[in-house]
């Protein structure tokens, strides 16, 4: 038996393994964006619990609202609003990742390893944001809050996002060893 | 997730990738060392210049070939112009043995540049003797206006270039002949003069920046774009692809992306030349432009018919399989961004409008929304002109750039147009197009021959 008979079935099941990792990654984001408010309810819930050490007094989540300042004279809640959620920024990278897999013979192992670290960096990079503008509202009042949470923390997802969009296209594309016609 | 919401989150994502995509080509443009130079000697050079009613400018353009470039062969593929463009290079054939006229005559002729080139292919290869290394011998191919850098071949003779064996074509970058003239314009006054004298440097601009950048990104992603001035091919590899697909230049509007495509399918390295260039005329006419533009455009557009095979090859990288899609699907993003942009800011209104307060409450909560505007709106443009005022054209003060950086954000705008119409144009079915005319057509003085009717271009 030759190795191309050899590799050819482990080719094939390799695919076949990418293609069902692909639809299942489509799915999954078209999955977050139907339940995207459930998800919106255990984000708050993450954004209560690693908030806790850094504000001033308790936190707690109710639905999609974060409390914090609890057990203070200033108790706040800042609503996770479907724009602000980390959906808006994980389901593009699911989406992406799935579609390239589609489309081409990626490594798979690449592909989720890239997917992993872009969206660690857009849920870092919206948590962030959450525990700023906590912090920032708790320090300098509302303007404070304004600051952050409409230029800093803009500019630090939107330079997440990049960050993560390109790193998963790096992970995804690295050590691609096309044949070079004749000369291969 | 409300319809409103939704667009906005689209138009966030589409924001996201187009910044991202300014990233990846920013840092390589930065980046990017100078290629060493080979020896030309090292090849044989034939130059394919397609002409029709060229006669303004073809002399200019054998003195030059021939006087820059003493180891190249030049081949004039006369695509049945009615001008004397024929008769004046058919008298400097006479004269030098380097210099080839391939006349083209209708109903054969004036079926675009794509087939031009293929006549010219042919008669290379009914002149070259049966065992020519053709490894070894390189068609470049320049506009009747253009001016290759002389150091061009040394540069495409170079060890990332030809002097790779995987290499199989390479673009030159591409220069403005006419951005340092200040009346671009025969015989205009004024504000049209000033107007075209803009045009021209922003198109300087965008090719010395802007699509070099991106060129360079291709280098990395083996999957450089070929354009149709200063494009260099190993005659082997047209072989190759006239063996699998008929001809080696093919009928997009965009036959030199297309060739490009091409030549990758085949199993090839497009390579992209920064330290060298070829020069050609800026368009200082607005609507002038927005034909060219529009007709890149399409044949773009046209080009999507290589997507599966660009997925599915084995000879694309990864890498290179994304940027091309990216590049090939761009047009249709944009098409979408000039429903969604718009939809996003009037929904966005309207719901100020309606809101406590009204519009004028709107306008006040949102004008923190400008800042950000201005710095993934305006900036991923305007830095452009910044860069080439200080690498490439300095010129005047930082006003002078900072005033061409705010014109070259402007002058983009110009892309919307461009993607509706050819959009049109595709949907519609249209593809005839007029040839572009050489700027010195436009003098006042000059009479124009009388045109024929013209069905596909020769630029």
């Amino acid at each position: 038996m030759s190795t191309v008979a050899l590799n050819r079935p482990a080719r094939v099941a390799g695919r076949a393994a990418s293609v069902l990792v692909a639809l299942a990654l489509i799915a999954l984001a078209a999955t977050l964006l139907a339940l995207q408010e459930q998800f919106r309810d255990v984000e708050a819930r993450v954004a209560a619990f690693l908030m806790d050490p850094f504000v001033h007094g308790g936190t707690a989540p109710a639905g999609s609202i974060v409390w914090f300042g609890l057990g203070t004279q200033q108790v706040t809640g800042f609503q996770i609003t479907t724009l602000c959620s980390t959906v808006i920024l994980v389901t593009p990278l699911l989406a992406a990742a799935g579609l390239m897999l589609l489309v081409r013979p990626l490594a798979l192992g690449r592909v989720l390893v890239g997917l992993a670290v872009g969206a660690g960096i857009v849920t870092l990079c919206n948590l962030l944001r959450y525990g700023f503008a906590a912090i920032a509202m708790q320090t300098w009042g509302s303007d404070g809050f304004e600051l952050v949470h409409r230029y800093l923390g803009s500019l630090l997802v939107i330079a997440g996002f990049i960050a993560a969009v390109i790193l998963l296209l790096r992970f995804a594309t690295m050590r691609s060893t096309p044949q070079r016609g004749r000369h291969s | 997730m409300t319809a409103s919401e939704s667009l906005q989150a689209l138009a966030f994502v589409m924001l996201v990738i187009f910044l991202s995509y300014v990233c990846m080509i920013l840092v390589p443009f930065l980046r990017r060392k100078r290629d060493e130079d080979g020896d030309p000697a090292a090849f044989a050079w034939h130059v394919f210049v397609p002409c029709r009613d060229e006669e303004a400018v073809i002399e200019d353009t054998l003195d030059r070939l021939v006087t820059d470039f003493p180891l190249a062969h030049v081949w004039i593929v006369d695509d049945h112009s009615t001008d004397a463009t024929a008769e004046l290079v058919s008298m400097r054939a006479s004269a030098d043995a380097r210099i080839h006229l391939v006349r083209r005559r209708l109903p054969e002729a004036r079926q675009g540049k794509g087939a031009a080139l293929n006549a010219a292919y042919r008669a290379l290869n009914g002149w070259l003797p049966a065992d020519a290394d053709r490894d070894h011998t390189v068609i470049v191919v320049v506009d009747a206006d253009g001016q290759l850098a002389p150091n061009a071949l040394h540069q495409a003779a170079g060890p990332r270039a030809f002097g790779d064996p995987t290499t199989g074509a390479a673009q030159a970058a591409v220069w403005m002949s006419n951005r340092n003239d200040d009346r671009p314009i025969p015989g205009a006054r004024g504000l049209r003069q000033w107007w075209g004298h803009y045009l021209v440097r922003m198109q300087d601009i965008e090719f010395r920046t802007t699509i070099a950048a991106m060129q360079c990104l291709r280098g990395h992603t083996l999957s450089v774009g070929l354009g149709g001035n200063g494009q260099f091919t190993r005659l082997a590899t047209l072989d190759a692809i006239a063996g699998a697909a008929d001809t080696p230049w093919h009928g997009s509007l965009l036959e030199d992306y297309e060739l490009g495509i091409h030549v990758m399918l085949a199993g090839f390295r497009n390579v992209y030349l920064h330290d060298t260039h070829v020069a050609q005329e800026a368009l200082p006419f607005t609507g002038k432009l927005l034909t060219q533009r529009t007709r890149w455009c399409q044949g773009g557009m046209q080009c999507t018919k290589y997507l599966s095979q660009i997925f599915f090859s084995r000879n694309f990288t990864n890498a290179g399989a994304i940027e091309a899609a990216y590049f090939m699907l761009m047009p249709f993003l944009q098409l979408a961004g000039t429903v969604l942009w718009p939809l996003v800011f009037l929904i966005s209104a309207a719901q100020g409008a309606i809101a406590p307060g009204g519009l004028e409450t709107w306008l006040a909560t949102t004008a923190w929304v400008v800042p950000l505007m201005l710095l993934t709106g305006v900036l991923p443009f305007a830095l452009w002109a910044l860069i080439y005022w200080k690498r490439d054209e300095r010129r005047g003060s930082i006003l002078t750039a900072l005033g061409w950086a705010v014109g070259y954000w402007l002058y983009m705008y110009q892309s919307y147009v461009v993607v509706i119409r050819a959009f049109v144009r595709l949907v519609l079915g249209r593809n005839g197009w007029s040839k572009t005319k050489r700027i010195a057509e436009y003098a006042p003085q000059s009479a124009a021959p009388a045109a024929a009717p013209q069905l596909e271009v020769v630029r």
